[in-house]
């Protein structure tokens, strides 16, 4: 039974979902170019950039992953929240591949790229880059869903249709206002979602008891709990390989960079970045922080009020469970308005931006010559659309199994290993070339695509010292993948990185210096091969 | 909520990051508002001037 009270809960959520619409859609008519759909005419300031950066990136899907985080790891969950913050500081504050970037006024990575490694790269950049965002988001409308379920009680037979009327409700902003729509709304999701978030952690602080916390996570993990390095499930391949994901999702992970690329200027992209660095330290610890509440409360009992199919992944709706539980009427309200603005906003980031790449890159060599602006916005607002109906479906039938952070995080390295690599060498290697970009971007993709198929497909039954079969709590044989018993996701991710940088300089090394008479429309020239752009 | 000596930095981070957010939030609810109106306001004299007829 939770507190979820449909007269005054779902008043205030109604409220916040009918603001958010009329926000969203007055914007449209301030819409006239691909330019404003795509990037808001390229007019946002730091205070809106922040706002907008930090409603992006935390989703439902964030805080459940993060809270599952804190409920199988204690506070060391934390650590990618705390490397995440250090490498968008970083960033930030040097312009590392940033300054770069938006000084040259491109829309996308991918248009940088034809600059110093020939069409055919940006195309194939575009391509994984939307592969992976597309793959990475495709669990978020599920996992959101379930939180309404779980949190709020409601029957899990609405869940499909809430989640298509949230996306529904979505879409149509987003292809009305395009970015325009994503940044005025994301800025009413901010503060709701803030609001939400600060209040129930303090609400949660309140009942539980720091001390609680603490007592609970020593307990059930020891000094793991509070240290990475020594933590059974983490240890330095996870420091590692979150640190480089990490600083690669800061460079090129397509919502954050359309943040720099729609900055007023390159000053103002620099610090959007610094001043919302400290949040990625809250986007997880919040969370985490009610996922070992979670921890602390829920006994085997209310655990076992979930549904069969939840129980097997027990530990990432143990915190909505919580909150159903401890959060009381009215306040429930306002919790899940928050989670809705939350999702809301990720889902409408992640529409434009990736719906971005399609447009401005995979579409390039089918814009021979210049579209009309009427064109081009009528294209991309398609894209948007076609992105939602994608979203409905993968979204309702991938089986997500194991630890979601995981899956996150292989999805978002096929194309965060080759693209940071491929950055970097674009503004800072000489000689870089196409070669080494083609070899950075097969590896890169390749490598944890085929670990996703071998952890899926490649399996074996888990047997205990004595040889017989290890059960789950439904009492069916537990199974374990070679891949994932053997190399691991953190290691197999750390060696991604590693080869793609080896592809870069190989290939890049390996082809044939030009001949002198070469004409300078070589496609490994900077500057040359700029081709159509929107 | 009373100091942790044994947990300092876990203890130290959940306070920062509360404060942090709680002050980022209210000052973001303000300046943002103030950025949106005059972006729409730098969009709509764009828009204006690129329609204005020759002279």
């Amino acid at each position: 039974m939770t507190h979820f009270s449909w007269t005054v809960d779902g008043s205030i959520v109604g409220v916040y979902l009918l603001a958010t619409m009329i926000a969203g859609i007055m914007v449209r008519k301030y819409v006239g170019k691909v330019e404003h759909f795509l990037l808001a005419g390229r007019e946002m300031d730091v205070y809106l950039g922040i706002a907008s950066l930090a409603a992006t990136e935390f989703g439902v899907v964030t805080c459940m992953y993060t809270a599952q985080n804190g409920y199988t790891k204690g506070f060391a969950g934390a650590t990618p929240g705390i490397l995440s913050c250090v490498a968008m500081f970083l960033v930030g504050y040097t312009g590392f591949c940033i300054k770069p970037l938006r000084d040259s006024g491109v829309m996308t990575i991918p248009e940088l790229f034809e600059r110093k490694y020939g069409a055919g790269v940006r195309w194939l950049a575009g391509v994984v880059i939307v592969l992976g965002g597309l793959l990475n988001m495709g669990v978020f409308l599920r996992i959101g869903g379930e939180f309404l379920v779980v949190a709020c009680g409601f029957d899990a037979r609405y869940l499909e249709i809430t989640m298509t009327i949230l996306l529904v409700a979505v879409a149509v902003y987003t292809i009305m206002g395009g970015m325009l729509s994503v940044l005025v709304t994301d800025f009413l999701q901010f503060v709701v979602m803030s609001a939400g978030l600060i209040v129930v952690t303090f609400l949660i602080l309140d009942k539980v008891g720091w001390s609680t916390m603490v007592d609970t996570v020593q307990r059930k993990y020891g000094d793991g709990g509070f240290n990475p390095f020594v933590n059974a499930d983490m240890g330095w391949k996870y420091v590692l390989f979150n640190l480089l994901l990490n600083t690669a999702a800061v460079l090129t992970w397509q919502t954050s960079i359309a943040r720099v690329l729609s900055a007023k200027d390159t000053e103002t992209g620099r610090k959007v970045y610094t001043r919302t660095a400290f949040f990625f330290v809250c986007r997880f610890l919040i969370p985490g922080i009610w996922g070992i509440a979670a921890l602390s409360m829920l006994t085997p009992e209310l655990l076992s009020t979930l549904s069969p199919a939840m129980q097997k992944n027990a530990s990432l709706y143990a915190m909505p469970l919580f909150l159903g539980q401890a959060v009381p009427v009215g306040l429930m309200g306002l919790l899940i308005a928050a989670m809705l603005a939350a999702d809301m906003s990720t889902d409408s980031s992640y529409m434009i931006t990736w719906g971005g790449v399609i447009y401005n890159d995979i579409m390039a060599p089918f814009r021979k010559t210049r579209w009309s602006e009427k064109k081009g916005l009528l294209w991309n607002r398609a894209i948007v659309a076609g992105i939602g109906i994608f979203l409905l479906v993968y979204g309702l039938w991938y089986p997500l199994e194991g630890d979601l952070w995981d899956y996150l995080t292989l999805t978002g390295a096929i194309y965060l290993s080759s693209m940071s690599i491929l950055l970097i060498a674009c503004c800072y290697w000489k000689k870089a070339n196409n070669w080494g970009a083609y070899a950075g971007i097969v590896f890169g993709a390749v490598l944890p695509t085929a670990y996703l198929l071998l952890d899926k497909t490649w399996k074996f039954q888990v047997l205990d010292a004595a040889g017989k079969a290890v059960l789950n709590a439904d009492g069916t044989p537990k199974m374990d993948s070679y891949v994932n018993w053997s190399v691991g996701p953190h290691l197999f991710g750390i060696l991604t990185f590693l080869l793609v940088g080896v592809a870069m300089v190989a290939g890049s090394l390996l082809k044939p210096a030009p001949e002198p008479e070469t004409p300078q429309s070589a496609p490994d020239q900077p500057g040359a091969g700029q081709g159509e752009r929107a | 909520m009373s100091f942790d000596s044994t947990h300092w930095f876990w203890w130290l981070l959940t306070a920062a990051a509360l404060l942090w957010y709680s002050t980022i939030t209210v000052y973001i609810a303000f300046k943002g508002a103030l950025d949106i109106k005059h972006m729409l306001a730098r969009l709509k004299a764009s828009a204006e001037t690129s329609e204005a007829p020759p002279k």
